[in-house]
Parts: structure tokens; sequence; C-alpha cells
């Protein structure tokens, strides 16, 4: 069985316009008017159990709207969704229990209490018997190193401490599939991967599928073996992560210092992106030119240091923001 | 001033945005009338035509023309909008624009109350002809005489409420202080006329801001009389002069406190 | 289903207890605002007391009836908010999209949602209440009567005001409106019935149905009548089960927005 089946799924949502000024303003009382937008367009995809999957795409692109639907917030205007044979719409109930959510921006917990009656409350909500909730919390206490803040208020606790305490209660019924809609956002690099080894760990040990969206292009890099881009409610892109690389990895950037300043003609294959003093930086097309091509230019003898790297994963990503532009 | 207009001016495109939110406070504002009206012709209906010197069509004016002053002024700006931006502690960076704070919250509450005051005033005077029929003697001398009046006891009710909130800077919540202080209006002003209590609790009441902002007015236009005009005038410049003062007062105390603790 | 309600029951239970924790935390704010409740409330006798200096009765009804219906109104009230104040916040979880948290989890949402938060002046209207009925209409049986109607009166008020706050759901700022019929609502309550004329009573009894919360409560304390409790449990089953189809058709026109809180 699949763990996600989504097809032909489609959102609409009524948007009420206002035109500027006092007169505008007027006009919206008595004649509202509204804008019909389609934040998700019929969209399809699965996802296999105990995978990692990215769900990304820029702001507004319909990557929280999908979530919602997925987890049962939001009825879908159109299509059809099934996690774990489970139809959100009809049985929210039923896939409360399967499920876990974290939505980095929104947050569940109640702030005056402790992280740990916290745990105690979220399983009282799965009806978990209480002896395995301590169970559970201690697990978690030690996988997260709790100890110094489980019983403290969590207003007092730090964004990441809290963000962590958000995850531990979203898993305190041990779900199946995990949503995290933006986890790391606004943390430090030390509890972004803290969060990180520990769902890659969750995957591994406890065969969660994890469902992940996010702006971070490190949790994608470093989580996902697969990724789905949305860009104006479409899929623009459904491919694994090595595709991906291998794909639009087809050009590599040099760096190199040099001992005596050299002039460079551009190529066709090899671009100038910088020449500054001794410093080069070239871009190479692998499809026209090879590396080496590159280093004959520059002229071997010449060379102090040099460093050839991908392009980030980053400018991929935007690049194909970008290309999807209509 | 420039600057202070605008902000009226922003706040004014603002409250009509919402003007449909309005719609529904009026309905609020009908039914609440109405039910008091229903009070009072119970109270009259056995025959009696004055109670304590007030026919049934000034007692039900008198009770429009104080409505209006706590309905029409009921904006959040000098309750709320002051009392959270003192706990958030967003006032610290306040001081430091360029304006003055307790200026720039007296003309948003200004503008704020202007719209609704006058879409209440409307319907007040709609519901007033429906429940009571014309006011009695009313002239074109009392309509003026009405105008600065009102805007004052709109001011005043502003002020208070400001200075209300203020403390915020020392207690965890001003809020059940403005409650109980709109209580007072409301029994010692909007319910009933001065006359209608023992001699004493009627002094009081002539001696409190109560009087400038519910009694007076209302009184003013339901009987008009020179004497009445100076009257209220006098006891609402002084209340304003006397609230005023309060107010920077308070508000220098509360800042140097705020720079103490540090914020 | 029996073992859900009690799941239901019990996760409402635990929220209010943690409510209760927090509103206790801070115990010179909360007794701050459970006092002046108090005061506030009071007030009123003053009213009712001018109103008695120039009138020896009010139609048939004396001080102490007219202290009834504050009574059962100010303890219903009181107790709504209590226990279910999280219905008055709905449409600010539905406007800013913190209704999320309430839909990922297996227990019913609305009940769920009702208990999320508590008014600790509400405290206050309670006590009053008590205070009320000892002061002018006291008696053991009065005291345990009351202590049964004003939950039914709790009921009907915070499903009344569920809803309309449900409108939220459809209409952006509906919440005005919710709040204007929950301030009539209570006005309704507030006064004595014999002061309506009929096309205002008939209103109580429909459409803003204060008549059921107060005014039959207040005559089955002055005059018991079994009929009339029958008709009291009959409305609020009715009227709560109203309130949950209404939300519950809204959760399909949910957009579940990410609205920053913008300036007011």
């Amino acid at each position: 069985m699949k763990a996600i089946e989504v097809n032909n799924l489609s959102k609409k949502f009524k948007i009420k316009q206002k035109e500027k000024g006092l007169k505008g303003s007027l006009k919206s009382i008595f004649k509202p008017k509204y804008k019909e937008k389609k934040a998700v367009n019929n969209i399809s995809f699965n996802v296999e159990k105990g995978e990692i999957i990215a769900f990304i795409g820029p702001n507004g692109a319909g990557k929280s709207t999908t979530i919602k639907m997925l987890t049962g917030i939001l009825y879908p205007t159109d299509g059809n969704i099934s996690i774990m044979g489970i139809n959100p719409v009809r049985e929210r109930k039923k896939l409360s229990y399967k499920i876990g959510t974290v939505f980095g921006q929104k947050e569940q917990l109640w702030i005056h209490l402790t992280p740990y009656d916290n745990f105690k409350f979220f399983g009282a909500i799965y009806d978990i018997p209480e002896s395995i909730i301590e169970k559970r919390i201690n697990e978690y206490k030690s996988i997260f190193e709790l100890d110094e803040f489980i019983n403290t208020p969590v207003r007092s606790l730090s964004l990441g401490q809290r963000m962590i305490c958000e995850i531990v209660a979203s898993l305190i019924h041990e779900p199946e599939i995990l949503f995290l809609d933006e986890p790391t956002i606004g943390l430090d690099p030390v509890v972004k991967e803290k969060i990180r080894v520990f769902i890659k760990r969750l995957n591994k040990e406890k065969k969660t599928t994890i469902f992940l969206t996010s702006h971070d292009v490190g949790d994608i890099e470093k989580l996902c073996k697969r990724v789905i881009i949305v860009n104006d409610g479409h899929i623009v892109l459904d491919d694994s992560m090595e595709n991906l690389k291998y794909h639009y990895l087809n050009k590599k950037i040099v760096e190199a210092k040099m001992n005596t300043k050299i002039n460079l003609d551009e190529e066709d294959g090899i671009t100038i992106l910088k020449d500054k003093d001794y410093n080069l930086k070239l871009e190479v097309d692998l499809t026209k030119k090879s590396i080496s091509d590159a280093i004959k230019l520059l002229d071997p003898n010449k060379i102090i240091d040099i460093n050839i790297s991908n392009t980030p994963l980053e400018t991929i990503i935007s690049s194909i923001y970008q290309g999807s532009k209509k | 001033m420039k600057k202070y207009f605008h902000v009226m001016k922003t706040t004014f495109n603002d409250s009509l945005q919402y003007a449909s939110s309005l719609i529904f406070r009026f309905i609020g504002f009908s039914i609440t009338i109405s039910i008091l009206v229903s009070l009072w012709s119970f109270l009259y209906k056995d025959g009696t035509s004055i109670i304590n010197g007030y026919t049934f069509n000034q007692m039900i004016w008198y009770l429009l023309l104080t409505e209006i002053i706590t309905f029409g002024s009921g904006s959040k700006v000098a309750t709320d909008e002051v009392r959270d931006c003192i706990k958030s502690g967003n006032i610290a960076y306040q001081v430091n624009k360029p304006y003055h704070y307790i200026i720039y919250i007296i003309f948003k509450y200004l503008a704020d109350t202007f719209i609704r005051f006058s879409m209440f005033l409307v319907i007040a005077t709609i519901l007033g002809f429906i429940f009571a029929g014309p006011i009695e003697n009313f002239n074109i001398i009392t309509l003026l005489s009405a105008i600065p009046v009102y805007a004052f006891a709109v001011l005043i009710t502003g002020l208070v409420k400001i200075l209300i909130s203020l403390s915020s800077f020392w207690v965890e919540d001003s809020k059940p202080f403005q409650m109980v202080y709109n209580k007072f209006v409301l029994i010692f002003g909007v319910f009933f006329p001065l006359e209608m209590f023992p001699k004493i609790v009627g002094k009081i009441v002539r001696f409190s801001p109560i009087y400038g902002v519910s009694y007076g007015p209302a009184k003013l236009v339901i009987n008009f009389s020179f004497n009445i005009l100076k009257e209220i005038l006098i006891s609402q410049i002084l209340t304003i002069i006397i609230v005023l003062t309060l107010i920077f007062f308070i508000y220098g105390r509360g800042v140097k406190k705020l720079n103490v603790n540090g914020g | 289903m029996l073992t859900e309600v009690k799941n239901n029951l019990r996760i409402m239970f635990i929220s209010i207890k943690y409510n209760l924790m927090k509103a206790m935390e801070n115990n010179v704010a909360f007794l701050t605002s459970v006092i002046m409740m108090i005061f506030n409330n009071a007030s009123f006798i003053i009213q009712w007391l001018t109103i008695f200096a120039f009138k020896e009765t009010v139609g048939t009804y004396s001080l102490n009836d007219v202290m009834l219906f504050w009574a059962i109104s100010s303890g219903g009230f009181g107790l709504a908010h209590i226990l279910f104040n999280g219905i008055i916040k709905m449409p600010e979880y539905i406007e800013t999209g913190k209704l999320d948290a309430y839909l990922t989890v297996p227990k019913n949402p609305l009940c769920y949602l009702a208990t999320s938060s508590l008014e600790p002046s509400a405290f206050g209207d309670l006590i009053y209440g008590y205070i009320a009925l000892i002061i002018f209409n006291f008696s053991l049986k009065n005291i345990l009567l009351y202590t049964i109607l004003i939950i039914f009166g709790a009921l009907i008020y915070i499903s009344f005001a569920s809803i309309f706050n449900s409108l939220t759901f459809f209409f952006y700022r509906s919440s005005v409106l919710a709040d204007a019929l929950r301030d009539v609502f209570l006005n309704g309550s507030l006064y004595p019935d014999i002061i309506f004329n009929r096309a205002v009573k008939i209103i109580f009894f429909t459409l803003i149905p204060s008549a059921f919360a107060s005014w039959i409560p207040v005559h089955l304390i002055m005059d018991f009548n079994l009929i009339n409790l029958i008709i009291l449990i009959a409305f609020t089953i009715s009227i709560v089960t109203l309130a949950f189809m209404v939300f519950n058709r809204g959760l399909k026109n949910y957009s579940s927005s990410n609205l920053m809180q913008g300036r007011s």
C-alpha cells in the first residue's frame, strides 16, 4: 500500500477584491467582488511507505494548502486523496491516529504548561494508556536531551527547544506518517542539525514516512531522497534527488587564484563569472567543455590554488522556480 | 499638525472599510435601546405621566442622547491599543518616533470615533422618532450649542479611558478598571438622570466626569437653557484640563519607570 | 460510541483543569478580575433600587424576583465562560488559522476548541450568581435547582454563541455580528420578561433564545413545573445539536489562512 496517493487534487479560494482608496472601500461594502484563486491546480503524486519526501516551492506556490488537505484540515475542491488508505475528508478522526503534524509557524502546545505536561496531554488526546506515555516520553527524553527543560513551562523555552517539543508532541502516538511544514524555520544550525539527525533516525528505525516542506535547502539536501517542486499550484518537478542533481549539475564552478594576471577570452561553454586581480571564477558547462579544457585555458603553471565545486542546490532550485514561472 | 491629520485620514479609511461591521453594531445598539425603551414603557404604562420631572418623551431621548456617547466612543484605540502598547513594551519604541505618543493616540481616537459617532447619531435619531416622537421644544439654538458640548463629551470619554489605560504601567490589566468606570457612567449617567437619585448621590455625580459625558449633554438637548449650557461647558473644560494634565503627568512617570527598568 | 464520549469528556476535563492552573498562576490578577466582576454585576442592584424607589412593584415582580433574573443569567454566563470560553475565541482561531491544531487530533474539534480557553473574570459572574440567589431568594431547594438550571443556561448561551461565531467560516469579520447578538442575548436574559411586548418576546423565544436560558429557569425556581423543565431540556439538546451541525458545515469552508496578525 502507498502511504500517500493524490489524484487530480485542486483547491480554489475566493478572495475579496478591494479597489484603492475611500471609494473602493465604499464599493466593497455594497458590492464585494471576488476573485477565484486556484491555490492548487490538478496535482497528482504518490509517496511510498518509508520515503522521506521534500515538497517544496516558492512562497504562495500551494505547498501549505496541499499539506493541509493531506492532513484533513482543508477540504479539497476537487480530486482524491488517500492517506494509508484513509480519505482525510470523510475519516478525519481515523486519519489523525495515523499521522503526526508539525507546523513550524503554528504552535500546538499549551505554552503555560511544561513539556512533560504537554506530552501527557497529547497522550490523553490520542487515548494512550499512562504507562505507555511515560515510556515514550522517557525514550524521547534521552534522544533529544530533554532533561534540562522538560519541567520548564513552554513559554520560557527557546525557539529551538519549543520546536523539539512540538515534534515530540506530534510523535507521542507514533504516527506512520509525519508531516513537517517548515520545521527548522528560524532555528540555529545546531538545533537544525539535531532535528535533521532525529528525523533520519525516526525514518530508519520506525519506518516513519516523512513529508517535509521547507525553504531550507540544507533540510532537503540532507534528508530527502525525492523532491516534488510545486509552483503556481502545479507540480513542476517530481524526481529523485540524484536525478535532480545529475540533470542540473552539468555546470561546475572553477575558482582559481593565479600568480600573474592573465587575459582570458570567453569560449563556448566557459563563462567568466569573476575576474578581479589574480582571482578568477569560471562556470563550465560540462555538456560542451570539460574541466581540463578550463584548466588548460587558465594555464596550469600559473595556478596557485584551485577549487572546483558544484552549483549549489539552492541555485538549482531557484532556477527551477524561475523557469517554471509563466 | 499635518501628520496628525494624516493619522486621522488613515484611520478614517480603515474604519470605513469595516463599515459593514458597523452595521452589525447598529443592530446591537438598536436592540439594547429597545430593551431599555421596553423597560421605560412598562414603567410609564400604568398612567404615570411624569417620573421625577421627566416625561416619557424626555426619558427616552435622555437615554438615546447618553447612549450615543457610550456607543459612539467605544473605540478600542483609547483602551486596548494603549494597554497593549504598554504591556508589550512597544511603548518604548514610540518614545523616539517623530510624534508625541499621547497626541497621536488622541487624534487616532478622535478619527475612529468621528465616524462611529456620526453613524450612531443617525441611528439614534431614527430610533428616537420611532419610540418617542420628536424632542419637545427642540430648536436651532439647541442644535448649535449641542455641537461643542458633544464634541467635548466624546473627547472627555476618550481622555478618561486613556488615563485608565495608562495604569497598565503599574497594574497587570487595566481592563477591569475600564469596566468599573463604564459601569459608573452607565448606572449614574446613562440609565437615569441625576434627579432620580438621592440628593447626596446627585451632588457627587454633578462634580464627577460623568456629568460632562452623559447627564450634561443629554439634559441640554431635552431641556435647553443658557444657564445649563454655561454650567456644562465650564464643567467640561475643567475636566479636560484636569484629565489632560493627569495624562501627561502619568505618561511621563510611566515612561521614566520604563527607562529605569529597561523596558 | 460511549468510550468516545468518555474520551472526549476526559480531554475537556483536562483542558479545563489546565486552564484553571493557568488562570491561578497569577493569583493577584485573578482575584482582582473576579472581585471587579462581582462589583460590576452588583452595581446593577443600584439600577433596580433606583427604579423601586419610585415604583413599588414592576408589574407583579418585587426586587427579589428581578434579582432572580440576574442570578440565573450571571450564573449561566459565568459557567459558560469558565468551561467553554474557547467558543468565544473561535472567530480568531478561524481567521488566523489557529484552528488547524484542533483539526489534526482524534477528538471532536468543537469540544476540544470550546475548552481551550477560560475567562478568569467569569468566576466573578458565577460567584455573584450565588450571592444574588442567597441574598434575595435563599432556600436549599433554590440553591440545588439553581445549580442545575444554570448548566442549561450555560449550554444554551454557548451554543448560541457558537452558531453565530461559526459564521466566520463563511463571512470574514462576521464575529462583530456574533458579539452584538451575544450582547443582546445577555440583555434579554437580565431583564424580567414582563417588561417586553409580544413581538420582542417572540424574538427572545426564537432568534435570540434568552427566554430559555433565563426566563424559563427563573419561573422554574419561582414555581416548579415539570412540563417547562422538559421543554427546557428538549430545547437545550436541540440548540447544542444545531451548534455542532453549523460548525461541521462551516469546516468545509475553512481556509486555514496563515494570516499574520496585522493592524487591527
